[in-house]
């Protein structure tokens, strides 16, 4: 096996790497699968329906007993964090790849939104986003599946947003509201993120790699952690060198293109740790760019009681996690104070825990019905901030502290600039202004802006100077080497990035395929 | 399937069923079967605690039932709070000093103002105990959420500043369980009843008996909503 040489070696199953080498695999390219977790399977592998008393700390471990996977960052399961993501499906619009045009801040893409928008549509067509068509221009609609009625909390928020100038709309998600390709609609257990069961939610490994692997395109190297990519004399990505999970045997992955989909902080580390004499600090990194530009989302969650829930019988709402999304809206206002903008989201946590009963005060009698009247009528509500680029924000290597592989730890750098500081706090007031509108008692704001979606890192550019990767995620230093993945966002947005980075990945391929036939690579 | 055979296969029933079609999720919703009995320490035998003394044990457990009593459904010592408790204490060396002093305080508290055993305490007695403690850390709670905002001519606004990001020190555990440090008994009262109330809403009875989790069930459709038009 190690002898066979591949058109194209991918490090990383999740939704880059796993939409990357099945749109591959379309257009007859040879794919090795590099990925260093184990196989895990959706239907029986995860803890999908526990409740937290099964287990006497009371805390759901992701996997169920015997299983393996998902431990370590470094090491997760084939499919990645698409086995437990929330499957929010957003297209990017024009403003998003060309905030730096919009409002004078951070970087543009180097692509506009008619690159993509056939890529989002593809992505939509075969995964299957459910949705509304709103018509909104800073929400692009797409090929949706029927969307999924309003809880009851959201019908609240939603004439509350609409009498402040703001509208609510249903969430889009890649989750199947009917059956498609053989797999089951959403049945509403509300457990998404704990493993979707059935795979009505897409995960890469069902949709993406194991009917690529059916057409023997697709080789998977399962628990085999990529520790180096491998570089020739000729300045040419030549493979890649593992290690295996478990008896740590070494061995390479040979292929005539390599791609880079590990998510944002292990991409990195991955380029970080190829070092060679002629990249001494870090694969593709003559820039002194890669790491830098570090720009993850930011969250504000504010925890209340809607009052008119308040005290009624509870019901079975859990449906498929949250059902609405408060679109970006303040962008409209060009005399807001400061670039970028925020949208939010809420209800995605589930009601197996009530975390916060113990922030309700007193003991005794009262305290326990306070609690009880709460619990139907808990509304976590969490806007989702975009995030200027900084210095003071970067990944890098630890000097001193390596994982249970042996191999150094990715470290995350955030340091909030004016411009974040400005744009979470009116997003946060704006949400109070909300929330309180929606009748509800605030029972906890946010001490201070908290990261999620990790982005950026190796930064898309036309300039070799100022960034890793060009307008098709190859990078300007090694003509056969790609980053696909959300390190390569020159800027964040403020939507969930899943669906633009299944895009690009569709786009990449494209762009390879076309490569390989023409001969050159 | 008819809806009632999907609603059989919710999961708290014990069906052992997998299936090896891909796919039929009728069928394979219902995998999961329990991994524990659930908590009946009745049919385990009496519960050993781990890190308390019998007589620590019994204190605690006394004060779990007084943060979260019996009512029309059990109370935390019945939902097995105290055995959660024990188990987190065990392997929390942070949590240790501080629960075994606060636990000594309120035995020597029961006797300095009452002349009694804890275990004898009347109701008014415990919450004569409890309450400037209880007082004492909502108003703590509350001053750090209306710290999160700032006055401005024309109301008040949430403010997070950038030179605050950095939080302060924690004080070193030895200085945070110092017994004659006069906060003991109220960071003791807090870890005791977040403890509480934790494994209180994450048992069996406190999940599915007093809130009435409705969720984790097989529903073909999502209902439209009709609470919201009341």
């Amino acid at each position: 096996m190690q002898q066979e040489t591949f058109d194209v070696v991918i490090v990383g199953s999740g939704a880059g790497g796993g939409t990357l080498a099945a749109h591959l695999a379309r257009q007859d390219v040879r794919v090795a699968l590099v990925e260093g977790g184990p196989r895990v399977d959706t239907r029986t592998d995860f803890n999908t329906h526990a409740l937290p008393f099964e287990f006497p700390n009371r805390q759901i471990p992701a996997m169920r007993p015997g299983k393996e996977g998902f431990d370590t960052e470094r090491s997760r399961g084939v499919g990645g964090k698409t086995m437990l993501w929330n499957a929010v499906a957003l297209r990017f619009s024009q403003r998003d790849f060309k905030g730096r045009t919009y409002d004078g801040a951070g970087e543009d893409w180097p692509v506009d939104y008619k690159d993509i928008a056939p890529y989002y549509e593809r992505i939509e067509r075969e995964v299957g986003v459910c949705g509304n068509r709103d018509g909104l221009d800073d929400l692009p609609d797409g090929v949706f599946l029927p969307p999924v009625p309003l809880k009851c909390s959201d019908e609240i928020l939603k004439r509350a947003a609409a009498s402040l100038g703001a509208r609510l709309v249903h969430v889009r998600k890649a989750t199947l509201t009917v059956p498609m390709n053989a797999r089951p609609a959403c049945h509403f257990c509300g457990n998404c993120m704990a493993g979707c069961d059935v795979a009505a939610k897409y995960n890469s490994a069902d949709v993406h790699i194991v009917p690529a692997e059916k057409s023997g395109r697709v080789t998977v190297f399962h628990d085999s952690i990529v520790r180096e990519v491998l570089i020739s004399d000729e300045n040419r990505a030549t493979g890649v060198r593992y290690f295996h999970r478990v008896h740590k045997q070494e061995g390479e992955v040979r292929g005539r293109l390599v791609a880079v989909a590990c998510a944002c902080a292990q991409s990195v580390a991955l380029l970080l740790m190829s070092r060679s004499r002629r990249y001494p600090n870090g694969l593709a990194n003559s820039s002194g760019q890669l790491g830098r530009h570090f720009i993850p989302h930011f969250t504000g969650g504010i925890e209340c009681v809607l009052e008119d829930l308040r005290g009624k019988q509870p019901t079975n709402d859990e449906g498929f996690l949250d059902h609405g999304y408060l679109p970006s809206f303040v962008h409209r206002n060009k005399a807001r104070g400061y670039a970028r903008s925020f949208g939010a989201q809420f209800n995605y946590q589930n009601h197996r825990f009530a975390g916060w009963a113990k922030t309700l005060p007193g003991f005794g009698t009262a305290f326990k019905e306070r609690v009880k009247a709460a619990y139907p009528a808990i509304l976590d509500f969490t806007p989702y901030g975009e995030m200027l680029p900084n210095p003071g924000s970067y990944i890098d290597l630890d000097p001193d502290r390596v994982d249970k592989f042996g191999l150094p730890l990715a470290r995350r750098h955030v340091r909030w600039g004016d411009n974040d500081q400005k744009l979470f706090n009116d997003m946060v007031q704006w949400s109070l202004r909300i929330l309180e509108r929606a009748g509800a008692e605030i029972l906890t704001v946010p001490a201070a802006p908290a990261t999620n979606h990790e982005l950026g890192g190796c930064r898309m550019g036309d300039d070799p100077r100022t960034s890793v990767v060009n307008r098709d995620c190859r990078t300007h230093d090694v003509a056969n080497l790609y980053v696909v993945d959300g390190s390569v966002f020159p800027s964040a947005s403020e939507k969930n990035p899943t669906h633009t980075i299944m895009a690009l990945a569709a786009r990449a391929a494209d762009h390879i395929a076309g490569r390989m036939k023409r001969g050159d690579v | 399937m008819s809806e009632t055979r999907r609603q059989a296969l919710k999961i708290l029933g014990t069906l052992t069923a997998t299936c090896a079609f891909p796919f039929a999720s009728d069928e394979l919703y219902g995998q999961h079967v329990m991994l524990v009995p659930g908590q009946t320490p009745a049919a385990a035998g009496p519960y050993k605690p781990l890190f308390f003394t019998p007589a620590e044990y019994s204190v605690l457990s006394r004060l779990t039932d007084v943060i979260i009593p019996e009512t029309g459904t059990p109370g935390a010592v019945r939902a097995g709070v105290p055995e959660y408790i024990d188990r987190v204490v065990s392997v929390n060396t942070e949590h240790q000093p501080l629960v075994r002093a606060g636990l000594s305080w309120l035995v020597a508290e029961a006797g300095r103002r009452f002349s009694r055993e804890y275990g004898a305490l009347d109701e008014p007695q415990h919450i004569a105990l409890l309450q400037p403690l209880s007082d004492a850390i909502d108003k703590e709670a509350r001053d750090q959420q209306q710290a999160r905002y700032r006055e401005i001519p024309g109301g008040r606004v949430y403010y997070f500043a950038v030179n605050d990001a950095t939080p302060p020190a924690r004080p070193a555990v030895a200085v945070q369980n110092d017994p004659s440090d006069p906060r003991m008994p109220i960071r003791f009262f807090r870890l005791i009843k977040n403890l509480t109330a934790d494994g209180y809403y994450t048992s069996r009875v406190g999940l599915l008996e007093e809130l009435g989790y409705a969720g984790n069930t097989y529903r073909a459709n999502f209902p439209q909503c009709s609470v919201a038009e009341q």
